[in-house]
């Protein structure tokens, strides 16, 4: 698994930068397709930890989506990247830049219900020290 | 999902730039220019089902 990766990334990165002298669309675009291949194999790898994270975030919050809400913040963030370094080796600055303020976006969603959350058993709190107090 | 894509595009790239490079040389760049725009459109046909691919796999492993 780990000589597949280092072999495919080198081989990658030497028919890219042959490609890059005569015909640079295609160099992008084989970098584009071995990037995906690579983080394929990268994240089929990370699927059982993953899940281990999963079952041992869910074991200390019965009704908060939290493990959820990580992994999903994760995905988001990964794909993001990948999205605007490829937009960035293409020479497109402004578009990466794009595609990360997509990223936040997403990402400030994905964490809203966990701040509603958070802001609602700050108040339970407050509320019952006024009324202990 | 394999090596072998990376190879394929790699060898689509350097036909099409010896392709060019000889229309060039004989004066007709229309063509080079077709042939550069057609091999451009094969190996985009290839990327976006690897990039389905991949985007299958992300849904999959985060949840999204």
């Amino acid at each position: 698994m780990m000589w597949t990766v280092v072999g495919t990334a080198i081989l990658a990165a030497v028919l890219a930068l042959t490609l890059r002298q005569t015909q640079p669309v295609f160099a992008v675009l084989l970098t584009v397709v071995s990037g995906g291949l690579l983080f394929v194999w990268a994240i089929s790898g990370a699927i059982p930890a993953v899940e281990t994270l999963r079952s041992l975030l869910g074991r200390f919050s019965d009704h908060a989506p939290y493990a959820d809400v990580l992994i999903k913040a994760l995905g988001i963030s990964l794909l993001t990247q990948m999205a605007s370094e490829i937009c960035r080796d293409a020479g497109e600055t402004a578009l990466a830049g794009r595609a990360e303020l997509a990223g936040k976006v997403m990402l400030v969603l994905c964490g809203m219900p966990l701040f509603e959350h958070a802001v609602f058993l700050l108040e339970e709190m407050v509320n019952a020290k006024a009324v202990g107090g | 999902m394999d090596v072998d894509l990376i190879f394929k595009i790699a060898a689509i790239g350097i036909l099409v730039a010896v392709l060019n490079q000889v229309l060039i040389r004989s004066g007709r760049e229309e063509q080079a220019m077709l042939t550069t725009l057609s091999g451009l459109i094969v190996v985009l046909t290839i990327v976006v089902s690897e990039i389905s691919t991949l985007f299958d796999t992300v849904k999959s492993a985060f949840g999204l």
